[in-house]
């Protein structure tokens, strides 16, 4: 599908990155010595791990951020410099999020024409002019939806296209796709890529593709450059590359030596007690979902792997009691029933990756230790603050947390916070740990710290249903993993079966199969 | 820097700097308390002060209960309308049957009305400004209705003289603020039910996922706040020995502007009793002092309405310093060079920070 061979690298390029350097305060080098040229008329792919940096450049590219140093030059502007971005709008770059900043309630060609040129609510006259408009770009590309559609009836393909639309009716001569196919099926990843590889070709755009998918970044680009720890690695041609060497040089020594985090697989297998005794799910349905049965016995750790809309979040709410659901759930035997604090007495416990949910940044970390088990004394009784100091101590210290008790928790860093959430679970015994995206944006050291202690959580007394969409914690982490399609099933992997491909190709085949149907 | 025993200005400087904010307000009111001192003859007087203390403690009582709410990242306007309705039901109670049981029943009434605008924002999910906005107009109205619109006069002078009684030398409302304030400080600021108010209104979503009932936490303020006001209620139909129906209409918004001009902030979770206290006394001192000036009343309500923006505005000033200053302090406790591979906690990290950017 790639293109013709062009001797693109002889034109002048679009858009040039030099040298461009991100530190956050205190002294957080997220991207150093960024140098990147995206020519009209090539596809040029940015690979990298979690954490290498992608986000940042993409801020700094599109103006949210600015660099510490480096600078920006687009073709017969010069240098620019963004404020807002707004900024880099105005000179030629486009963006498309992951998350399309589009108005469900207009149609296709109102959301493509509205704010640009200054133009609020359409009149009738201006309505037929901006569904000509629409028209004009849409033609390009096949399988666009008509200019009349509410894009609230639509799917994410088409939002993206009328995203695209937008940004080049705005001007753009550059076009950055932030993990355009994150929640793509195939056949939708497919149609993409093809109508970039005609943007290109024929319209002359540079496109930056960003993604952690590497078999996309190889399907669709001309170039690659591969970032780690904030720093270029390598760039070359696409058709020079293959999965494998691209994947050594994202993950560097990193994967094998530097950071040890092996598969849960090879690691000495917990007993399993009788399975009657563990997490215990029956035909249990949040609403909005088909019911489903899972089982995790003690001293098990199970994964559950989905792609967005899997549903997965969704289900570990319903257990914890943050959500209605039909079907019985049952811990050790028990009914789980009622409100989540009754659950957490019943023993279970939910960090979430996302920490504004599970923490408090203004408060003290001690306060967050103590905040679960807060309620489980009467309203009126007295804060006792010693045995709370305590008990943070004590978490702080068994798992080496960079910060004391009496710090605000918005100054430890994501890693540390992380640890804290995690660990205010720990202190008693028979906890059934429900973890969704634990080490979302998390440092790497941070990331092996936490899976350690996940896995360590094991014991016979316990047990773990973690969801990610990352395969690699999955592998990292389980001996049994659930791929969910649709808020079902769709395979199940255990021990040396689960590898990052499998569940990769289970969670997207199987999409194919749940959408046709 | 020069360093004073190893404490250098910096440091000092980061220390007001963190700490200043949580008591810019009571500054400014021992400034006023003192420039009136000197100024006027009268202000330090027994008498005066007890004017000021009889004059704010209405409000005050019912901003116990409102420091509450806001805390909880609730608010509520129909405090007048509670406050009228609660007088003539309690009139009419005391003069039908008996001084203590009309008490009980006006309490019990006003606790009764205050669980009313829990049970609608709680339980069917309405906005607290709307909710107690409709409930408020409501009650007012059921208060014209009940009364014939017209005042209700007591019958005996029980209730007057339980008012007008002094203990140790302190009037009854005064010493009603004074349990209000102590009520309030040990319900929010030492029990758990205190600190699950906090928690709720700082973060729901992480006061959810740690098991903290949120909706029965954001009901009990408005019930305290209702039995507050019902208490305030009786002091003033004891003041005039009359329930007037139309009384306290403009009650609402002295209690939050006290409240919030004292530093509790309107997005919840952050607040004392002690900044609510300080703002419902720094209102009553400046409403003095422009009496004792002589000066024209029509300043009056100029100048608190300047207060009130300018101690918002100086509290989210002050708030954004402390709040830098605590992260520099921490920051200095830090490894000078960590490896450029921590650059995501920046950008996942709960605080102060905020969204950053799109996913």
């Amino acid at each position: 599908m790639r293109g013709q061979e062009t001797s693109s690298n002889t034109a002048t390029p679009v858009l040039e990155a030099h040298n461009l350097t991100k530190v956050y305060p205190p002294n957080v080098r997220a991207l150093v010595g960024f140098s990147l040229a995206l020519r009209a008329g090539e596809i040029h792919g940015l690979a990298g791990a979690n954490g290498a940096g992608k986000s940042t450049a993409i801020k700094i590219l599109t103006g949210v951020e600015q660099p510490t140093s480096g600078t920006i030059e687009m073709a017969t502007i010069g240098e620019v410099a963004f404020d807002a971005p707004t900024d880099a709008a105005r000179v030629g770059i486009g963006v498309v999020h992951q998350e399309l900043p589009l108005l469900p309630n207009l149609t296709a060609a109102e959301n493509v024409v509205l704010g640009i040129d200054g133009r609020g609510p359409l009149r009738r006259s201006q309505r037929q002019e901006a569904l000509g408009i629409y028209a004009g770009l849409a033609e390009r590309f096949p399988g666009a939806p008509p200019g009349d559609a509410k894009l609230e009836h639509l799917g994410l393909y088409a939002w993206q296209m009328v995203a695209i639309a937008r940004a080049l009716h705005s001007g753009a001569r550059a076009l950055i796709l932030d993990e355009p196919t994150s929640s793509l099926g195939t056949e939708d990843r497919a149609a993409l890529h093809r109508n970039l590889r005609s943007l290109a070709d024929e319209s002359g755009v540079a496109v930056l593709y960003v993604s952690h998918f590497l078999d996309d970044v190889l399907e669709v680009s001309d170039l690659v450059t591969v970032i780690r720890d904030g720093r270029v690695v390598a760039a070359a041609r696409a058709d020079d590359l293959d999965e494998p060497t691209l994947l050594r040089q994202m993950l560097g020594g990193a994967g094998e030596s530097e950071v040890e985090d092996a598969p849960a697989a090879r690691r000495p297998r917990a007993r399993r007690v009788a399975d009657a005794e563990g997490l215990r799910l029956d035909r249990i349905g949040p609403s909005g979902m088909k019911p489903i049965d899972l089982e995790v016995g003690l001293g098990e750790r199970v994964g559950l792997y989905g792609l967005e809309g899997s549903g997965a979040p969704g289900l570990l709410e319903a257990v914890f009691g943050l959500k209605p659901y039909a079907g019985v759930a049952r811990w050790r035997g028990r009914e789980l029933t009622g409100s989540t604090r009754a659950r957490i007495d019943a023993g279970l416990g939910f960090v979430s990756g996302d920490r504004k949910r599970s923490l408090i940044g203004d408060w003290s970390v001690e306060m967050n230790h103590a905040l679960p088990w807060l309620s489980t004394q009467g309203r009126f009784r007295l804060l006792r603050s010693r045995p709370d100091r305590a008990a943070t101590t004590a978490t702080i210290e068994a798992l080496a947390v960079k910060g004391t008790a009496g710090q605000p928790m918005r100054t430890l860093s994501g890693g540390n916070q992380q640890k804290i959430a995690l660990g205010r679970w720990l202190g008693r015994d028979g906890v059934c740990m429900l973890a969704d995206e634990p080490t979302h944006g998390v440092d790497a050291h941070g990331r092996v710290a936490i899976h350690e202690l996940l896995r360590e959580l094991g014991g016979s007394s316990s047990a773990l249903l973690v969801h990610s969409t990352d395969p690699e914690e999955l592998v990292a982490l389980c001996e049994r993993v659930v791929v969910l399609v649709k808020g079902l099933p769709a395979a199940e992997f255990e021990g040396e079966e689960i590898t990052v491909d499998a569940l990769e190709a289970a969670a997207r085949s199987n999409l194919d199969v749940a959408v046709a149907a | 820097m020069k360093a004073i025993r190893g404490i250098s200005v910096d440091d000092l400087r980061n220390f007001v700097n963190r700490h200043l904010h949580k008591y810019a307000v009571a500054l400014v009111l021992l400034v006023i308390c003192v420039f009136l001192s000197v100024t006027t003859d009268t202000f330090l007087t027994k008498m005066n002060i007890t004017n000021v203390l009889l004059q704010v403690s209405m409000i005050g009582i019912i901003a116990m209960g409102m420091t509450m709410l806001l805390v909880s990242g609730n608010f509520d306007l129909s405090v007048g309308g509670i406050v009228a309705l609660v007088g003539v039901v309690g009139a009419k109670a005391i003069n039908s049957s008996g001084l203590v049981p009309g008490i009980l029943i006006a309490v019990a009434f006003g606790l009764a009305l205050g669980a009313v605008n829990g049970v609608i924002v709680t339980r069917l999910g309405v906005n607290s400004l709307m909710a107690t906005l409709g409930s408020g107009l409501a009650y007012s109205g059921l208060a014209l209705l009940v009364s014939d619109s017209s005042p209700i006069a007591l019958h005996g002078s029980g209730l007057r003289d339980l008012v007008k009684a002094e203990l140790l030398g302190i009037d009854m409302p005064i010493l009603v603020f004074a349990a209000a304030i102590i009520g309030a400080t040990w319900f929010l600021h030492f029990t758990v039910g205190g600190r699950e108010i906090y928690a709720v209104g700082a973060n729901p979503d992480a006061a959810r996922y740690a098991g903290v009932p949120i909706n029965r936490v954001r009901f009990l303020p408005f019930v305290i706040t209702g039995g507050l006001c019902s208490l305030a209620s009786l002091i003033l139909i004891g003041q005039l020995n009359t329930a007037l129906p139309d009384a306290a209409s403009t009650w609402a918004l002295q209690v939050i502007a006290a409240v919030v001009v004292g530093g509790v902030s309107i997005a919840g979770g952050k607040g004392t009793v002690f900044m609510g206290t300080v703002g419902v006394l720094l209102i009553g001192v400046v409403n003095n002092g422009f009496n004792l000036e002589n000066l024209d009343t029509n300043y009056q309500s100029i100048f608190t309405g300047v207060i009130i923006v300018a101690a918002v505005a100086v509290d989210a000033y002050l708030g954004k310093r402390a709040a830098l200053a605590t992260s520099r302090l921490v920051s200095a406790d830090r490894e000078p060079s960590r490896g450029p591979i921590d650059s995501e906690p920046a950008a996942g990290s709960v605080g102060l920070t905020g969204s950053s950017g799109p996913p």
